[in-house]
């Protein structure tokens, strides 16, 4: 193995055995505001202080004071919550597109999101999920069916870009967790100033149904001036991935395209009133077993680890 | 996301996003916890004074990096000053972290600040050369000097066994 390559997962394995707590933004703000009063008041007094009289000094260390104060605002969670859109797409009737338009609070772990799959396909009509209290309930908006009750794993929440690899905000926590299950490259910066964007790309290997490596590879794109992600796209290579299905023949690459926005939106997401009392058992025909989000894959919709016993890629036309 | 005029709600999702990875990019540097914390602690306030400028300017990333290595070297200058009159008790780590991590954290601070600094943000911040380069305030050239002067001195350190991924302390007693 490359010695360069030893060192960087060495260290890495050193570095990710610190826990960090939570930041705390709040006290950096007092700091960093004392900090910024006391040398406005420096340098207002030191410039007064060689061009006018006393009187005036005093003046504009207290116009500074009220200038450098205002404004301020705590109450910035400490991890912001986010808005996310998810898109699918894929070739074929089956495989087709799915939106996922919600909210998501990984600190407090509560999320709400809308499914909505192309009609004529097949598959469900839209419905809702909440993630709440360490559980995870869908909603029927077609019917206006009764809330019922699932396991994380069936919902697909909390949200994963790929298997195994939790949706963050933050490029370094996201980029750190795509590294530890495959490989990044940083492919530079666009733009100026606020607007100047980072990119990277990726490669994931993901199990199949038929537990065989797929190559995932995607992009992640985040505003330099936060770190904060705007746009990750997946694509799924599928194609010859099935032994008994001819090369190339039935098998299409899919794909998918986050959008981030919204940062520090509150989430509301409770736990329903209409509860059941005993969690369902998963049938095909439930939105779980085709959430576009549901782990361990790229691919909600079409997701054949979650229902392997759907030929999902054979149904599609040729 | 709201704005207020000076930037502090962008300045704290900068920070809330952030705080981890720079939290262990700072632990590698000092190699103490606690002396990171503080470490970052000040680079953050530094960089809130300076926020809307630094933002404006669209890398408060690579400023926060240089404010990390120039700390750690103020500090690192000022501890060797100290050492004069009085050693530095060894450190003891109430987590019981693995040996190995141990004896990678002991070579890491063998090595001089600069090289320490470049192992850090080529190997663990993954930075390119010449953005390592700009931190540090040299040639891109001297990078490479300096990475090839550390990995030279890791591998006196450390060996990396053929068979395995550990890093194994070397059998030689030096």
């Amino acid at each position: 193995m490359n010695e360069e390559y030893r060192l960087a997962t060495a260290l890495a394995e050193l570095a990710e055995a610190e826990i960090p707590g939570a930041a705390p933004v709040e006290a950096l703000v007092r700091r960093g505001r004392r900090t910024r009063q006391a040398r406005t008041v420096s340098v207002a007094g030191a410039a007064t202080a060689t061009l006018v009289a006393g009187a005036l000094v005093t003046a504009s260390v207290s116009g500074a004071l009220g200038a450098s104060s205002a404004g301020h605002r705590p109450g910035v969670p400490a991890q912001p919550s986010f808005h996310y859109r998810l898109t699918a797409w894929g070739p074929g009737r089956v495989i087709h597109s799915s939106v996922i338009d919600g909210v998501y609070d990984p600190v407090n772990q509560r999320a709400s999101i809308t499914v909505t799959n192309e009609p004529g396909t097949g598959f469900p009509g839209p419905w809702e999920e909440h993630l709440a209290a360490g559980r995870c309930f869908t909603k029927d908006l077609d019917s206006a069916g009764p809330w019922k009750q699932w396991t994380l794993s069936e919902c697909g929440l909390p949200p994963t870009v790929v298997p195994g690899v939790e949706l963050s905000a933050s490029s370094g926590t996201l980029l750190a967790r795509l590294n530890a299950a495959g490989s990044t490259r940083y492919q530079g910066r666009t733009g100026t100033g606020a607007a100047a964007i980072d990119t990277w790309t990726f490669q994931v290997n993901v199990p199949n149904v038929w537990n065989q490596p797929v190559p995932v590879t995607g992009t992640v794109t985040a505003t330099a001036s936060t770190g904060l992600v705007t746009e990750i796209t997946t694509l799924e290579h599928r194609t010859a991935t099935v032994p008994s299905v001819p090369k190339g023949d039935t098998l299409r690459d899919s794909g998918w395209d986050w959008k981030l926005s919204d940062y520090g939106t509150p989430v509301v997401a409770t736990v329903p009133s209409d509860e059941p009392p005993a969690s369902p058992a998963p049938s095909a025909t439930v939105p779980p077993t085709v959430s576009p989000i549901a782990s361990p894959t790229v691919s909600p919709t079409i997701r054949p680890t979650v229902s392997p016993a759907v030929p999902l890629e054979s149904a599609t036309p040729r | 996301m709201r704005e207020n005029a000076d930037g502090q709600s962008e300045y704290s999702a900068f920070v809330s996003v952030n705080w981890s990875r720079y939290l262990r990019v700072a632990v590698l540097l000092t190699g103490d916890r606690h002396r990171a914390e503080e470490l970052l602690q000040d680079s953050l306030v530094r960089l809130y004074v300076h926020w809307k400028r630094v933002a404006d300017r669209g890398d408060p990333n690579a400023y926060l990096h240089k404010m990390l290595v120039n700390g750690n070297v103020s500090w690192w200058r000022r501890r060797r000053r100290e050492q004069l009159v009085a050693e530095v008790p060894d450190r003891v780590d109430p987590g019981g972290q693995p040996e190995r991590h141990e004896r990678l954290r002991a070579a890491l601070r063998s090595l001089p600040y600069r090289q320490r600094a470049v192992v850090v943000l080529r190997h663990y911040a993954d930075l390119p050369e010449r953005q390592v380069a700009q931190i540090l305030g040299c040639s891109v050239g001297a990078v490479k000097t300096h990475n090839s002067r550390a990995l030279n001195r890791l591998r006196e350190l450390l060996a990396w066994d053929s068979t395995d991924d550990d890093v194994k302390e070397k059998e030689t007693v030096r």
